[in-house]
C-alpha cells in the first residue's frame, strides 16, 4: 500500500494531528456522561427559534404516502416526536399519529412484501419510529399493524446484513458506503430492538459493531469523512454524515460515534469558500454536484455542540424560526460566538484531499493528492490494512479551479474547470455517462501520486492507470479495470495560475476508436445554482475563455479537432446546459475508425495553464522533454518566478540533471523535492542553475527561481495556521 | 447492402474464425515455431472479429433502432452484446416511447459499470416522461446494489425538480 507523498514535515503535523484527535476523544469518553435508554426521547430545548414550528413539515390530515424517501423519513422522524414526545407542541395530537400510520403502512408495506429494501431515505427513521411507538403507545397499535411494520423491518434488516458480509462479518473499511450504510444499520439496530427476537437482535448487534468499530474508523485529516471506500466524502453529503452520526451518539451514547462527530469540527471552514461556495472537483467522478447544498445544518449542529465560531458562520443561516429540522430543537444553545473565516487565505495543505488548496477573493484552486483507491495516513493511523482496495472507481481530474465573483443566482461561482484528463475511447458508439464514461475511459487506478505544498505554490505528480473501473464493491486489487494506457500529469498551482503537463501512453498493444483532453467547464446547475456561461475558444491563441476563468494550450504533441457539447455536469440527461465538455483530439482520424498501436507508440501530451480573467497566461511554457518515456519536465515563467519541474514517470529512482536557465532576474533558485522537506539552494554560473538529484520512482523535484523567502524555505500553512 | 447483410457477413466471418480456431490442434512448442512470424495469433483474429461485430452491431442499432432491437432482445445476454445494448437502450427512438423496453434492455448489460450507467441515462430521462412510473421501475430493480439506487433516486429527484 502506497500513501500520497507530502514532505515530510506535513506527514508529521498530520500525525500529530491525529495524536491530538485521538487525545481528544480519549478525553471525551472520560466524560461522556450516562445515556438513557434507547426508547426515551430526546429531550427538546424550548428556547430554540424552531421549537413552535419544528413539526410543521409532517402533512396531518393527508392519507398520500410521501414518494420521496429522504422526504418520508425525515416525516416519520418528526411525526413521532411530534405526537410522542412529552414537550411537543402538538403532543397526543392524533393527526400527527394518523400520518405516521400513512407513512408507515406504505413504507414497511412494500417491505414486507419484500419490495423497496435497503432504502437508506427512510429505513432507520421507520424502524426508530416504530420502536418508540411500540415502547411509549404499544396499545395504539393494531395487530394488523404490527404484523405487517415486524415482517417489513424483519425482512429490511435481512436485506441490509446480508447485501454486506465484508462490513457485517469481516468489518472491512474499503466496503464502507458511509453515509448510507451508517443509515441502514441503524435501522437494523433499532428494529432489532422493536422486534426483540433472538435473530432480529444478533443482527441488530452485527450492526452496531458495524458502526462502532468500523464505521467510525473514518475520520480524515482536516474534519472530512469518508464516502465509499477510501473517497472523501461528497461535499453535499456531510451534513446527512453528520445528522447520522449525532442521532447515533444521542440515542445510544457511543463514545466512538462521538469521537468521530468531534473530528469534524473543522471541516466547513476548510472544504467551503467563506461565502459557502464548495470546490467539487475533488469530489468522486459522478458527484460534481454544484447543487448549493453547504452543510449549513450540520455547521449549526456543531456550533451548538461545540460552540464553534467558524461553524456558526456558516450555520446561522438556518437557524430560524421556520426550520423543520428536529437536531436544531435538541442542541440547540443560546450562547454561541461567531468568527468570520478569513477570505485571502492563500496556499494551504489541506488534509482531506491530502494536497495543497488556494482560496481567495476571486478563485481558488485543489490538487487532490488522496489516494482514493487505499487507506492513506488515516487508514494506517486506525487499522492494519485489511486486503481490500476501496470501493467504486478512481479520480476524473487531479486538479480543480474556480473563478469567484459577487454572489449571483444563489453562488459567487464565476466558472470552473472542473476536469482535466486525456481520454480514449474503448468502443464505437455514443458515450451515456460524462461522469464515469461508458465509452471513453479516462478513470484513474493504481495512482501514484505526490505532493509538495509550499507557503506560496503547491505541486503534484501522478502516475496512474487509466481504468475502466466505474462501480465495484471493495476488492483485493482493482486489476479488472486496467487498460492498456497509462497517464502521468505534472502540476504546478501558484497564486496566479494552475498549469501542468498531461500525457497519456499506452503500455501494451491497443486498438482505440479516439484520444482526446478532455476538459469540463461549468457555471453551475440550471434552476439550482449558477449561470450559463459562454464557451469561447480562440482557434489562433489556443485560448478558451469560460465566464471568469481562463484557460490556455501552450503546447500539444498534436492538436486536432476542438469538439464541445454542453451537458448538465450532474445530471447529463437533463435540460442543464450550464456545463460544457470540451474534447481536444489528439489524433487525426475520422469518428469511430479504430487505430490500433503497438506498445508505446501512442504517447501524447498537452501543456495547459488554467488562469483567471485579468490574469496572464504564463508568457513562457515549454515541454521540455517531449515523447521522453522516463522524465517528465515542464518549465515556465509567471510574473514572479521562473520555475522548472521534473517527475520521475517510472517505478524506479533514476538520476537527472538538466541546466535551468534562469538569468539573472531572481537573487535565488532552491530545489524542493516531493520525498524529503529538505530545501536545496542552487548555485548560478552563467546564468544556469543545474538541476540535479537521484528521484525516487513517481518522485518530482521542483527548481524555483525569485526573489520571493517563501519560495527558499520549506515551510508551508496549514488549516490550523489558517483558521487558528 | 442492406444493415441485415452486413450484419449476416461479419457474424458469418466471425462464426467462420472461430471454427478453424476449434478445429485446429493444439499448438506445441514445435508447431509454434514452424508458424510463419508475420502471421497473427488465432486469438487476435477471433478479438478482432468479435470487436467488428460488435462495432458492426453498434452502427445497426444506430440505423435501425426497431430491426436492430427485436434482434438483440432475442439474443442471450452476453458480453460481445453490451456495446449494442447501451446503444438500443439509450437511442431516443427506443428510451423516449418505450421507456419499460429500454430499461428492461439496460438491465441486460453484463458489465456492471456500463450497465448502471446506461440505467442511469434511461431512467433519468424517464423520469422527465413519468416520474413516478419511473420510479417504481427503480424500486424493482434487481443486480443493483443500495449506493448505485440511491444515485439513481438522486437523478429521479432532479429530473422531478425540473
Amino acid at each position: 500500500m502506497t500513501i500520497p507523498r507530502q514532505s515530510s514535515s506535513a506527514f508529521r503535523a498530520l500525525t500529530r494531528r491525529l495524536s491530538a484527535l485521538f487525545a481528544a476523544s480519549a478525553l471525551a469518553l472520560s466524560a461522556t456522561p450516562a445515556f438513557a435508554a434507547i426508547q426515551d426521547l430526546l429531550p427538546l430545548n424550548s428556547a430554540s427559534p424552531n421549537y413552535a414550528s419544528v413539526f410543521g413539515g409532517v402533512k396531518i390530515n393527508n392519507t398520500t404516502p410521501e414518494t420521496d424517501p429522504f422526504k418520508a423519513g425525515a416525516e416519520m422522524l418528526s411525526a413521532a416526536y411530534a405526537y410522542l414526545h412529552p414537550q411537543s407542541v402538538v403532543y397526543n395530537n392524533p393527526a400527527y399519529r394518523e400520518r405516521l400510520f400513512v407513512l408507515l403502512d406504505h413504507r414497511l408495506g412494500l417491505a414486507a412484501s419484500g419490495s423497496n429494501l435497503r432504502d437508506i431515505g427512510w429505513s432507520w427513521q421507520a424502524a426508530y419510529a416504530y420502536l418508540l411507538f411500540k415502547h411509549h403507545r404499544a396499545a395504539e397499535l393494531t395487530p394488523a399493524r404490527i404484523a405487517t411494520y415486524e415482517a417489513g423491518l424483519a425482512a429490511n434488516n435481512t436485506a441490509i446484513i446480508s447485501e454486506k458480509p465484508l462490513i457485517y462479518e469481516d468489518g472491512v473499511l474499503a466496503q464502507v458506503w458511509l453515509n448510507g450504510d451508517v443509515r441502514l444499520a441503524m435501522s437494523v439496530y433499532f428494529a432489532g430492538q422493536a422486534l426483540g427476537d433472538a435473530n432480529s437482535l444478533a443482527l441488530a448487534e452485527k450492526a452496531r459493531a458495524a458502526i462502532d468499530g468500523v464505521m467510525t474508523k473514518t475520520a480524515l485529516a482536516d474534519g472530512g469523512t469518508r464516502y465509499v471506500g477510501f473517497w472523501g466524502e461528497v461535499a453535499s453529503y456531510h451534513e446527512d454524515t453528520v445528522e447520522t452520526f449525532i442521532y447515533w451518539w444521542k440515542i445510544t451514547g457511543s463514545p466512538t460515534a462521538k469521537a468521530l462527530l468531534d473530528s469534524t469540527l473543522r471541516y466547513s471552514v476548510v472544504s467551503n469558500e467563506p461565502d459557502g461556495f464548495t470546490e467539487q472537483s475533488s469530489n468522486i467522478a459522478y458527484k460534481h454536484m454544484y447543487n448549493n447544498r453547504h452543510n449549513e445544518p450540520a455547521c449549526l449542529w456543531k456550533a451548538y455542540l461545540y460552540d464553534d465560531g467558524y461553524n456558526y458562520h456558516f450555520g446561522r443561516k438556518v437557524e430560524t424560526a421556520s426550520s423543520t429540522r428536529l437536531l436544531n430543537t435538541i442542541l440547540y444553545q443560546p450562547s454561541r460566538q461567531l468568527i468570520v473565516p478569513p477570505t485571502n487565505v492563500g496556499v494551504f495543505f489541506d488534509g482531506n484531499i491530502q494536497g495543497p488548496r488556494h482560496r481567495s477573493a476571486t478563485w481558488g484552486w485543489i490538487a487532490h493528492g488522496r489516494d482514493v483507491q487505499n487507506g492513506g495516513p488515516e487508514q494506517l493511523a486506525y487499522s492494519q490494512p485489511q486486503g481490500y482496495d476501496g470501493r467504486m472507481g478512481g479520480k476524473a481530474t487531479f486538479v480543480g479551479a474556480f473563478a469567484l465573483g459577487p454572489i449571483a443566482n444563489k453562488t459567487s461561482l464565476k466558472g470552473a474547470l472542473d476536469t482535466v484528463s486525456i481520454e480514449f475511447k474503448e468502443t464505437a458508439g455514443v458515450d451515456t455517462d460524462y461522469n464515469r464514461g461508458t465509452r471513453y475511459r479516462f478513470l484513474a487506478q493504481d495512482e501514484q501520486t505526490r505532493v509538495i505544498t509550499r507557503e506560496n505554490f503547491g505541486t503534484l505528480s501522478t502516475t496512474y492507470r487509466v481504468s475502466k473501473r466505474t462501480s465495484s464493491n471493495a476488492t483485493p486489487d482493482w486489476s479488472t479495470g486496467a487498460t492498456p494506457w497509462v497517464g502521468h500529469q505534472l502540476w504546478v498551482l501558484t497564486p496566479e495560475r494552475v498549469i501542468g503537463l498531461v500525457q497519456i501512453v499506452n503500455d501494451a498493444p491497443a486498438t482505440i476508436y479516439g484520444l482526446d483532453t478532455r476538459l469540463v467547464f461549468t457555471g453551475g446547475r440550471k434552476g439550482i445554482m449558477g449561470s450559463f456561461l459562454d464557451l469561447v475558444y480562440d482557434a489562433t491563441a489556443k485560448n478558451f475563455t469560460f465566464g471568469a476563468l481562463r484557460a490556455k494550450i501552450h503546447a500539444a504533441s498534436y492538436t486536432g479537432s476542438v469538439l464541445q457539447q454542453r451537458i448538465g455536469i450532474s445530471d447529463p440527461n437533463s435540460t442543464d446546459d450550464f456545463s460544457a465538455l470540451v474534447r481536444i483530439n489528439h489524433l487525426d482520424t475520422e469518428a469511430d475508425v479504430p487505430r490500433t498501436f503497438a506498445a508505446g507508440a501512442a504517447r501524447h501530451w498537452i501543456l495547459i495553464d488554467i488562469t483567471r480573467e485579468g490574469a496572464s497566461p504564463a508568457p513562457y511554457a515549454i515541454n521540455v522533454t517531449p515523447g521522453h518515456a522516463s522524465f517528465a519536465v515542464l518549465q515556465f515563467h509567471e510574473g514572479a518566478r521562473k520555475v522548472r519541474i521534473v517527475q520521475n514517470l517510472g517505478a524506479n529512482s533514476r538520476s537527472y540533471t538538466g541546466s535551468f536557465n534562469v538569468g539573472t532576474t531572481y537573487a535565488s533558485t532552491s530545489l524542493h523535492r516531493s520525498w524529503s522537506d529538505v530545501v536545496s539552494p542552487l548555485a548560478v554560473v552563467n546564468n544556469i542553475a543545474t538541476v540535479t538529484d537521484t528521484v525516487p520512482g513517481h518522485g518530482h523535484m521542483i527548481a524555483v527561481s525569485s526573489a520571493q523567502p517563501a519560495d527558499h524555505t520549506n515551510s508551508f500553512r496549514t488549516s490550523a495556521t489558517v483558521f487558528p | 447492402m442492406s444493415a441485415f447483410l452486413r450484419l449476416f457477413s461479419v457474424l458469418a466471418l466471425a462464426w467462420f474464425v472461430a471454427a478453424c480456431a476449434a478445429r485446429r490442434p493444439a499448438s506445441t512448442a514445435a508447431g509454434a515455431a514452424r508458424e510463419p512470424v508475420s502471421a497473427p495469433p488465432v486469438a487476435a483474429v477471433v478479438e478482432a472479429a468479435k470487436e467488428a461485430r460488435a462495432a458492426e452491431l453498434v452502427r445497426w442499432v444506430e440505423d435501425a433502432p426497431a430491426e436492430a432491437g427485436r434482434w438483440l432482445a432475442r439474443q442471450p445476454a452476453e458480453p460481445a452484446f453490451d456495446a449494442a445494448l447501451c446503444s438500443l437502450a439509450t437511442h431516443p427512438e427506443v428510451v423516449v416511447p418505450h421507456p419499460e423496453f429500454a430499461v428492461a434492455q439496460a438491465a441486460r448489460i453484463i458489465d456492471d459499470g456500463l450497465r448502471l450507467a446506461v440505467l442511469a441515462e434511461v431512467v433519468s430521462t424517464w423520469a422527465r416522461i413519468d416520474a413516478d412510473t419511473a420510479r417504481a421501475r427503480v424500486a424493482r430493480l434487481e443486480r443493483i446494489d443500495g449506493l448505485e439506487r440511491a444515485h439513481l433516486n438522486e437523478l429521479l429527484a432532479d429530473a422531478a425538480a425540473e
